[in-house]
């Protein structure tokens, strides 16, 4: 079967993901992106963090083992807050928010409307747009 | 609860036929491919069983909260109770959990947890959703979930397993019943005679095997089951003999003793199909052809149709022969047979509750046996007749008519001229609802045979016959146009036809013009 061309334009029912290779190019650091997830009291604490520290998380429901950063570590720990995703989240951000806590399981931008309680055309069309931000781009 | 697809998708090998083998030895008795089925199933699920447990033996279900040992199997159930083997174990290190252990396995069904070898907490002091509040290691304190048999015995899997069956020489089958060819008792030729006289003392009437057991004797020591079985396998293959019970009833009557019309399609039943083209048929003729319902019609109707009770409308050739037509409705009413070419049954008038013998051909799609009640009744062609379900009982058809006093009415009468059929318009008694369109009277019915036998002589095409029996009809009314239902009567006297060919001819050819609704008439 043919791959599809990449320059089909993306619809409501394409599916988008983080992707971390995009992270790899840019100019941004994903470090930085994700403590801004964080309060700023937890940011404080981690500024200047030993990245090579490891720290045993605990999977809530499975009990399975994963060795994470300090950053890491903090970010599984927010994402089980109920409150991490809210209304005052900017859209990327709450978007970049839902893909963290599930995962980065692939969603489209209905899913994603769905989820966020905001108009699915306005999610395609930020993400559809001339700019990848934050690295939230379609499943190749 | 660990549950596993293995005995969902079931095939039959040579390994069941031994299992099928045995199951009859051990019997002692023929089974039914259903019950065969149900033991082939229990069977299966049993060895799946088995294999569940083997691979759950000794293995321990995943707690968090426990401490275990390098070589220990666990199951995990949130992982869709895939099972591992500890291969490694260090201390964990998060200040949030306290002093706590980590595990390392290794997954055993190679892939479906990948990667195979992950990590997993134990001895951790803090509360877990995988905790378990009692110390049952039992894994069957779960419940091992299988299918079950009842949703394995699916229909599709009955047939599969007839199939195979059938395909195995050292079974044999009578109905739907099996059992091992070489121990099926010995009936000789004696017992045969016996059979055959029991069968001809009955006078006509089938009997059921047990029956014929009785007045022939025993045929040994052998359960009954595998007796009648024995007995019901030597009937089968000895052609004096003739199974003619319902689906799940086995019946015998002799063959000699069967109507020539049971034991072949009657000529002026026989259909010669007549290939046209449905799309001439206006949606108005489509309607007309469902109405009137011909058992040869490729209708599908899109009506419930009633399982209880149905109505036809008698054409000539089923009243001069004294049958019923099985049409997509009155099929229904009417009991069917698995093997049976023929199958006798009781007809009720309702009238006055006399019964008369009945034989339902399939093959030539009606019902043999009434010519007495249409007689009796003096019912015309044209007339209404309905056929009912007596109670549960499929085997009992109750017919009836709409009766009213008798009255003198004119009607359409076969006159031979000739070598063609010409019609009249006469005065008749008559004392049964009909189809004004579709009635037509009978006088001498030798002549009517014959001229049908020489339609047929002749080869005299569909296209022929209208040409000459439309004008012949047209006389009989002021405006010289015939309705095309009576024109479906009239032909069917002289060549047995469905409407839809004679429609589609009306439609098609310049001859016949339309006159307005399904009035017709031959142009020039």
């Amino acid at each position: 079967m043919r791959k599809p061309s990449k320059l089909i334009k993306p619809s409501l029912e394409t599916q988008f993901h983080i992707d971390y290779t995009w992270w790899e190019r840019s100019q941004e650091d994903l470090s930085i992106y994700l403590l801004s997830h964080l309060p700023p009291e937890q940011r404080d604490q981690l500024s200047g963090y030993d990245s090579s520290k490891l720290i045993d998380y605990v999977d809530p429901e499975t009990g399975e083992v994963h060795q994470l950063d300090n950053l890491g570590y903090a970010i599984r720990m927010i994402i089980q807050n109920s409150e991490f995703i809210n209304e005052h989240t900017a859209l990327v951000d709450a978007i970049f928010r839902v893909f963290l806590v599930n995962g980065n399981k692939p969603l489209t931008p209905n899913e994603l409307g769905e989820y966020l309680g905001k108009p699915a055309s306005t999610i395609l069309k930020t993400l559809s747009g001339g700019r990848v931000y934050k690295g939230l781009r379609p499943v190749k | 609860m660990p549950h596993h697809q293995m005995g969902r998708k079931l095939s039959i090998d040579d390994d069941d036929l031994d299992l099928i083998m045995s199951i009859l030895l051990e019997q002692e008795k023929p089974l039914s491919t259903n019950e065969l089925a149900e033991a082939l199933i229990q069977n299966k699920l049993q060895q799946e069983t088995a294999l569940l447990e083997n691979k759950f033996k000794d293995v321990v279900v995943y707690d968090p909260s426990r401490t275990y040992e390098i070589g220990q199997r666990l199951l995990f159930p949130a992982l869709e109770y895939a099972t591992a083997v500890i291969i490694d174990q260090r201390e964990g290190n998060n200040l949030d959990l306290g002093t706590f252990d980590v595990i390392r396995v290794e997954f055993e069904d190679g892939g479906q947890n990948s990667p195979d070898i992950r990590e997993f907490a134990s001895n951790l002091s803090v509360a877990h959703k995988l905790n378990r509040d009692n110390d049952d290691d039992d894994l069957f304190a779960y419940p091992i979930e299988t299918s079950s048999s009842k949703e394995l015995l699916t229909e599709s899997f009955i047939q599969m397993l007839k199939n195979f069956l059938q395909k195995a020489p050292e079974l044999a089958s009578v109905g739907e019943y099996w059992f091992l060819r070489d121990l099926i008792l010995e009936v000789n030729i004696g017992h045969l005679n016996l059979a055959e006289a029991s069968l001809a003392l009955a006078g006509g009437v089938p009997l059921d095997t047990a029956h014929i057991l009785s007045d022939i004797g025993s045929l040994g020591d052998s359960s009954l089951e595998l007796q009648l079985f024995s007995l019901n396998y030597h009937l089968k293959h000895d052609r004096r003999f003739d199974e003619v019970g319902p689906a799940g009833q086995i019946l015998w009557h002799l063959s000699e003793m069967q109507p020539n019309e049971v034991k072949q399609i009657p000529s002026e039943l026989q259909y010669a199909k007549i290939e046209y083209d449905r799309a001439l048929l206006s949606s108005e003729m489509l309607a007309l052809e469902e109405e009137i319902a011909d058992e040869y019609s490729p209708i599908d109707t899109q009506t419930e149709i009633d399982q209880d009770a149905a109505t036809i409308t008698l054409i000539y050739p089923h009243r001069r022969l004294g049958t019923f037509p099985l049409n997509q409705q009155t099929r229904q009413i009417f009991p069917k047979a698995t093997t049976a070419s023929r199958i006798w049954i009781t007809l009720i008038d309702k009238q006055d509750g006399e019964e008369f013998s009945g034989w339902v051909v399939p093959a030539g799609r009606y019902v043999y046996g009434l010519e007495r009640y249409y007689r009796k009744h003096r019912l015309p062609v044209g007339a209404y007749v309905s056929v009912a379900r007596e109670n549960d009982n499929p085997g009992r058809i109750i017919v009836s008519f709409e009766a009213y006093p008798a009255r003198i009415e004119w009607i359409r009468l076969i006159s031979i001229q000739n070598t063609h059929l010409s019609f009249k318009n006469e005065k008749r008694a008559i004392g049964a609802n009909y189809d004004d369109l579709m009635i037509i009277g009978a006088d001498d019915l030798e002549r009517i045979d014959a001229l049908h036998r020489r339609v047929q002589d002749e080869k005299r095409t569909l296209f022929a016959i209208m040409k000459e029996i439309l004008p012949e009809l047209g006389r009989l009314t002021p405006q010289g146009t015939v309705h095309a239902k009576t024109l479906y009567s009239a032909i069917n006297i002289l060549r047995r036809c469905p409407p839809g060919p004679i429609l589609a001819i009306l439609s098609a050819n310049p001859e016949f013009q339309n006159m307005g609704g399904q009035y017709w008439k031959l142009t020039g």
